[in-house]
């Protein structure tokens, strides 16, 4: 229909692409397979959901496994295809807005669609044993597994397309996508009207905001006619434009990622089943805010504005989730509020920014899904062990669950930043990046990590230090065994931190202007101040440790005062004085036929007053000039107005149907006066036959109701006649307004009058209703065929005869 | 309902009964309606009027009927019994008269003899296509108005025969 | 091509009448009808086609000159709103005979109504026009009756008395036009409009808008829609939404755009004030109510608003989202109503793609139009209107979140699994997923509704260049 219109590409930008040099591009000479390499994770990923539900269908067991083989393949391929050197596929989508389908493997894609299938794989085998359990607890059919492999894997591949995404409504799609897959994922077990909450709030929360992500690209579109972000990358100038749509962008990165104040749908979304929990926090859903502030960045990094809110939304996300942390006794709440404050630490990062804040944001997601992740499995298979899900009611695990202890042990280092973790490397970076900005900042990333080994111990300990309780058991192999993989993870990359730094530094390359080869996290047995903050921060992770009595009482009032005034307080207020406003708004609505109609009659009167001052010429309204032998129509047209104004007077129903008819009769009278026989003849016959069917009409409804209608008061007489006055007063005005312009020029009735001869007609009537407009006569008789089929169905059950 | 049932039966609608005199007059009158009816259908092309007032005038006709003899008395004719279908017969004629021209490569609608053609006169009858589109008309309002007529006629002797008066029916106002 | 012109109308119209006497809850007559839908439809899908790559078909009935005749004709826009009609009335007409046709009328009446709205839909006149109106409305009068239980039979009274007095106001408007131009031709109409003052012309504008925005259920003329919704029959309710209203919009576009630009643009603020108060009034509306199909009357009145909106910007972008909108509302609608209506397996799911498309969700297609509505408010004069119309938009939206979910919560999600009520038959099911995959492959691959709405643009914004020559100035 039209050519694709062909993408017109900007100034090269200041953000030097070329400085990936391990990026090549695929030859054209096979542009199909190229295309097709590039897209291979994605198409995996996406093709997992319906093969594993597929698999579920034919037999309930085989979901689990196909979608963790589908999760691992999907894996494998992006690894491989990152390997060889990325690519980029780019074609067009919906021309006509120039929406493309851009899709490129860098380093930042790659980064986040390993996290998301990788941990996707490991949550998916832990699943196969952890679903049946919840099941089975629930009373609920195995089948029900299907869903919820469905929707995992759903999530795995949107949060893959996500991650490779280069146009922002492509951004949108996916990002909407990942809040689809989380609704159903935290509403799964949806009998639980606690667990539908809870999903409602997540949705409302990231799908709102989703729509300002919206907005914000459309305003980046308006200005510089193109939805790509490499390409914005290059055309963004700092100033009013930047800042608000930018902003805009943030606000919905945020969102996801549980920033403050948007935070509070993540602790409630533990409602989820454990492995959604892990896979929710660690790679997907709260990972995409990160990811799309990350895609975003060379945008958002033109502005300071945009930066300084970064920052202080980070530190201010650090604290809270910090602080409630401490204060959590449920396992899974202690880390939610551990995932909001660490996401914080990235958000920071990036507000930060430098080479150590953009590579350091990238190190520290990857460190942090490790950890995390095993952390929550840990919390699940505890919780199958134990049936309990309190800290306080938890203990001595070590005991009986051993393994658990060690990786999980491991995995808590790791996000405390112990040495030998990888955690210790995220730490360097942020320590780095802080330094770099002034020792305020540095002060502020030591006591945040200081609050993050006080949560990590409190966590850690208290379920599986002291004294062993009653009725631990142990847990299925697949409950443990992804959690060591992680936590061996964790462990080798705090000695092999180098494959995990290449990955970080193609990630930031990706959307860091500046050259960040340099960026290399390493052990330094020397006194720099990087090492020294670490130090400071263990000795005073270790103080809030030992001396959580002096402070506790404290927390616990923040977390109150929180719960009271906080937004999620506002939020659940907000929902129910909406629907109370809803009510008190429904309750003015109208309910009778009588104000029904009113209801139409008084804007329309209204408006065509607007209409009127709204083009106030006074010249447009003539008065014409009466003539001695208009006398009998102005006679007809008094008498129709005294039967109209007697009509009103009227209660009974069958003086008014006489009263109307005999209007209608004097109007007859009038076409006749007019020169108009025809017409004359078919209003007297249609006005008796009506008339009489009128009448007819009556006798079907009772006589004690018309009697009883009849006898009723008349009320709010004020108002009736208020609106029948305004409403009289605009039709009169529209029929002066019409009136006292001259009528046209030329008529198409004297081309008819001309015609009839043609038509082989003397009445000029008869020809247009037979021949010229015949196509309306046929119209008019089909509505009185269906006046008859009308009767017939209200009446007689549609029967004819 | 009163005491004067000389006549033979109660009138349509509920409306009581009706004397000798009136039954009479009805009965007489029927012929002249149609035969005004059709007059004015076949005039239709010289003079004003047309199928839809035909139509009108026939059910008028019927309408009388229905008032002075009842709904049983009215209904032994066939073409009051059969109404429905005269009307679905009349639609389809008028469609049909629409749509052939269509067939013949015309645009919809086009009348023959087309304009200048030569026309075939039966006295006042033009022999041209648009009369049988209003033929089409005139069956269609005949059988819809008397239709309705039967289906209120019909209604209201069931509800007064099974039912009595008084407590059936919808109230719309509240 | 011009026999193509009036097949969608004319199938559909002798279908009807044969279908008329039939018994229509036999299969075999309900099957018949819903073959001479699907041809009405097929033909108007044909035309859009052929008007995509051809322009406008036209043709005069009866051979007589443009002007003395009717004159049909479909361009984009027309053709575009036949489709989507005739897609919605064959969705919740087959729908209805697969759970089983209760009325011995029903088949004849969708028939009618088909052939009502496809026949307005590509006319050029004026009067025509309003006769299939006529002929549209009265068989939906009959249709909301549907199941004759007191609850449809109030409804369909309240939809009568009300919509009537609309037809009154649209006549009305018919006569004052033809007074002042001395044509029902739409196109003749609309060059000797734009030669008269807009002081003359914009209270008959009034009427035209008063009878559409009635049509439309727009605040403050919906009164009558929510009882009319709720108290019809699913299936009618998805007719009644997603084909009869688009008349409305249609109106709308073609009246207002076409015919009286000059007009709507004198009357663009009253537009933008009464579109966003019906978008926020109906979305208020809907939070609080509890039965599924009260929720989406509301949400009725909150979506027309958007078209209302982006009619009221104007100009390519603003009238090509208008379109976009239209149509992608008439398939939510239709959506959620049918859904429903239907019980067991997926109807849930069904219901689910409809709410996320009322909520603007991708991928289905109600993201495509909310994206349209924001392109249109940043396309908006001035930058404090601009961000009026967005903060507003965004209220609206964040609001249809909110109802949507809640009551797909209730309605839905919180009963699956434990729902024991005997399942809709598996083909009428069958037929609502495969109404939201449309839902979700218009989402996915926009460019086709983009192109229609694009292309409907152009051609509003076009020049009466074509006319009655003889009807120059004198």
């Amino acid at each position: 229909m039209r050519p694709p219109s062909e993408i017109t590409c900007g100034s090269p930008g200041r953000i030097q692409r070329s400085e990936r040099p391990n990026q090549r591009r695929f030859t054209v000479e096979h542009p199909i397979n190229g295309a097709l390499l590039t897209l291979a994770p994605l198409l995996v990923a996406l093709a997992s959901a319906p093969a594993a539900v597929f698999a579920g269908w034919i037999r309930t067991r085989f979901a689990a496994p196909v979608g963790a083989a589908f999760a691992l393949l999907a894996a494998v391929t992006t690894l491989v295809v990152y390997l060889r050197g990325g690519g980029e596929v780019n074609v067009a989508w919906a021309p006509t807005w120039d929406l493309r389908l851009h899709f490129a493997l860098d380093g930042l894609a790659a980064l986040y669609a390993l996290l998301a299938t990788g941990v996707g794989f490991l949550v998916l085998a832990y699943s196969s044993r952890y679903l049946p359990l919840h099941l089975e607890h629930g009373g609920r059919d195995p089948s029900e597994g299907n869903r919820f492999y469905g929707f995992m894997l759903l999530f795995m591949g949107s949060m893959v397309g996500l991650a490779m995404a280069q146009d922002l409504i492509l951004i949108f799609v996916f990002w909407d996508l990942t809040a689809v897959a989380s609704y159903y994922l935290i509403g799964y077990d949806r009998h639980d009207a606690n667990s539908r909450a809870s999903a409602l709030m997540a949705l409302l929360v990231t799908g709102v905001t989703a729509v300002l992500l919206l907005i914000g690209a459309l305003m980046f579109y308006a200005a510089y006619r193109t939805y790509s972000v490499p390409e914005l990358a290059g055309l963004v100038r700092p100033g009013p434009l930047l800042n608000t749509a930018g902003l805009l962008i943030a606000i919905a990165a945020l969102a996801k990622s549980a920033q403050v104040p948007l935070h509070f749908w993540l602790p409630r979304a533990m409602a989820a089943p454990t492995p959604v929990s892990a896979y929710l926090h660690s790679a997907a859903m709260v990972a995409a805010g990160v990811l799309l502030l990350g895609r975003v960045y060379p945008l958002l990094q033109e502005s300071e504005l945009l930066l300084n809110v970064l920052l202080g939304v980070g530190l201010l996300s650090m604290a809270v989730g910090g602080v409630l942390a401490l204060t959590r006794d449920v396992l899974k709440q202690l880390l939610a509020y551990s995932t909001i404050s660490q996401y914080g630490y990235v958000v920071f990062l990036y507000g930060l920014g430098g080479k150590y804040g953009a590579v350091g944001a990238s190190f520290y997601v990857i460190a942090h899904a490790l950890a995390k992740s095993a952390l929550f499995l840990t919390a699940g298979a505890v919780s199958q062990a134990t049936g309990e899900d309190r800290l306080s009611r938890m203990g001595g695990l070590r005991k009986p669950l051993p393994v658990l202890a060690a990786a999980s042990g491991a995995a808590a280092a790791g996000l405390a930043a112990l040495p030998l973790t990888i955690g210790f490397f995220k730490d360097e970076l942020f320590f780095e990046a802080a330094l770099q900005r002034g020792p305020v900042f540095a002060g502020l990333a030591v006591a945040g990590a200081a609050l993050t080994i006080a949560y990590a111990w409190r966590f850690w300990s208290g379920i599986f230090l002291g004294t062993p309780r009653d009725g631990a058991h142990g847990v299925p192999a697949a409950l443990v065994w992804p959690v060591a993989v992680l936590g061996i993870l964790v462990l080798v990359g705090g000695v092999f931190v180098e494959p995990f730094a290449v990955l970080a530094r193609s990630a930031g390359a990706a959307y860091y202007p500046g050259p960040v080869e340099s960026v290399k996290p390493a052990y330094h047995l020397d006194l720099r101040p990087e090492n020294l903050m670490a130090l400071a921060t263990f000795g005073l992770g270790a103080l809030l440790v030992v001396s959580r009595r002096a402070w506790v009482g404290a927390a616990w009032g923040a977390a109150r005062i929180g719960e009271k005034v906080g937004p999620e307080k506002l939020y659940e207020v907000g929902i129910i004085e909406l629907n109370r406003f809803s009510d008190r708004v429904h309750s003015y609505e109208v309910r009778d036929l009588r104000s029904r109609i009113a209801s139409i009659l008084l804007p329309a009167g209204v408006l065509v007053g607007l209409a009127i001052l709204a083009t106030p010429n006074v010249d447009v309204y003539r008065v014409g000039s009466v003539a001695w032998q208009d006398a009998p129509l102005l006679l007809a047209l008094v008498a129709v107005a005294v039967s109209a104004i007697a009509a009103t007077f009227t209660r009974r129903h069958v003086t008014l149907a006489l009263v109307l008819s005999s209007a209608g009769y004097v109007l007859a009278a009038v076409y006749a006066f007019f020169g108009a026989p025809d017409v004359a003849l078919v209003a007297v016959l249609i006005e008796t036959v009506v008339t009489l069917l009128f009448l007819a009409t009556l006798k079907l409804v009772p006589y004690k109701i018309l009697h009883r209608q009849a006898r009723l008061p008349l009320q709010r007489r004020g108002r009736k006649i208020a609106t029948s006055a305004i409403a009289g007063a605009g039709a009169f005005a529209v029929a002066w307004g019409t009136l006292s312009q001259p009528a046209a020029e030329r008529s198409v009735s004297q081309d008819l009058v001309e015609l009839t001869p043609e038509a082989h007609a003397k009445d000029v009537v008869t020809a247009t209703l037979a021949d010229f407009r015949g196509l309306d006569t046929l119209g008019e008789i089909t509505v009185v065929a269906l006046v008859l089929l009308g009767v017939a169905t209200l009446l007689r059950k549609g029967r004819l005869r | 309902m009163s005491p004067r049932t000389k006549g033979k039966g109660a009138s349509s609608f509920g409306i009581g009964t009706t004397s000798v005199l009136t039954e009479t007059v009805a009965r007489v009158l029927l012929l002249p309606t149609v035969v005004a009816a059709v007059a004015i259908l076949v005039k239709g092309y010289a003079q004003p009027g047309d199928g839809f007032a035909a139509g009108v005038v026939a059910s008028l006709g019927v309408m009388l009927q229905h008032l002075a003899l009842g709904r049983r008395e009215a209904e032994r004719l066939a073409v009051v019994r059969h109404a429905p279908i005269l009307a679905g017969a009349g639609l389809v004629l008028s469609l049909l008269v629409a749509t052939v021209p269509l067939l013949l490569g015309d645009p919809v609608l086009t009348h023959y003899p087309r304009p200048g053609g030569h026309v075939i006169y039966l006295g006042t009858l033009e022999l041209i296509t648009p009369v049988l589109f209003d033929v089409g008309i005139f069956l269609l309002v005949f059988g819809s108005v008397v239709g309705t007529m039967n289906a209120f006629a019909r209604t209201i002797s069931e509800e007064q025969e099974y039912a009595g008066p008084g407590d059936s029916g919808l109230e719309y106002e509240e | 091509m011009t026999t193509l012109l009036v097949l969608p109308a004319g199938i559909a119209w002798i279908v009807a009448a044969v279908l008329a006497p039939m018994d229509g809850r036999k299969p075999v007559w309900s099957w018949i009808a819903a073959a001479g839908l699907a041809a009405s439809f097929v033909a108007s899908v044909l035309l859009v086609f052929e008007t995509l790559e051809g322009g406008p078909v036209e043709t005069v009935a009866g051979g007589w000159p443009e002007g003395v005749g009717i004159t049909l004709r479909a361009d984009v826009l027309g053709a575009s709103f036949a489709a989507v009609s005739l897609a919605v009335l064959l969705a919740a007409f087959v729908h209805e005979v697969l759970v089983g046709v209760r009325s011995r009328t029903f088949p004849a009446l969708v028939l009618f109504l088909a052939a009502g709205l496809s026949g307005l839909f590509l006319t050029r006149d004026i009067f025509n026009f309003y006769v299939f109106f006529e002929i549209s409305m009265t068989s939906a009068y009959i249709l909301t009756g549907y199941r004759e239980k007191d609850p449809q039979v109030r409804a369909a009274f309240i939809f009568a008395v009300v919509n009537l007095l609309g037809s009154v106001v649209f006549l009305f408007g018919i006569a004052a036009i033809y007074h002042v131009t001395g044509s029902l031709d739409m196109e003749v109409v609309a060059e000797r409009i734009a030669r008269v003052k807009p002081a003359s012309i914009l209270p008959i504008a009034t009427s035209f808008f008063v009878a559409f925005s009635l049509k439309l259920g727009l605040f403050p003329f919906h009164f009558w829609l929510p009882a009319v919704y709720v108290g019809s029959h699913p299936s009618v309710a998805a007719i009644l939404s997603g084909a009869l209203a688009n008349i409305g919009s249609y109106g709308f576009l073609r009246f207002g755009a076409g015919l009286m630009p000059k007009e709507l643009g004198f009357g663009a603020l009253v537009l933008l004030v009464l579109g966003v108060a019906s978008i926020v009034y109906g979305a208020l509306q809907a939070i609080s109510r509890h039965a599924t199909n009260e929720v989406m009357a509301y949400s009725a009145i909150g979506q027309v608003g958007y078209i209302l909106v982006a009619l009221a910007i104007g100009g390519p972008v603003g009238y090509a989202a208008a379109v976009v909108y239209a149509i992608v509302n008439a398939l939510n609608k239709a959506l959620v109503f049918l859904a429903s209506g239907i019980r067991g397996p997926l109807a849930g799911a069904a219901f689910a793609v409809g709410a996320f498309s009322i909520a603007g969700v991708p991928p289905a297609a109600g993201f495509v139009g909310k994206v349209a509505l924001f392109q249109t408010s940043i396309d908006a004069e001035g930058t404090f209107r601009s961000a009026a119309l967005l903060v507003l938009i965004f209220v609206g939206s964040a609001l249809s979140f909110l109802y949507s979910f809640q009551v797909y919560q209730r309605g839905f999600l919180a009963r699956e699994g434990g729902d024991n009520r005997r399942p809709s038959p598996r083909a009428a099911r069958t037929l609502t997923v495969a109404l939201a995959v449309l839902v979700l492959a218009l989402g996915l691959w926009p460019e086709p509704l983009l192109v229609l709405g694009e292309e409907s643009a152009n051609l509003l914004l076009e020049p009466p260049n074509r006319g009655l020559a003889e009807g120059g100035a004198p």
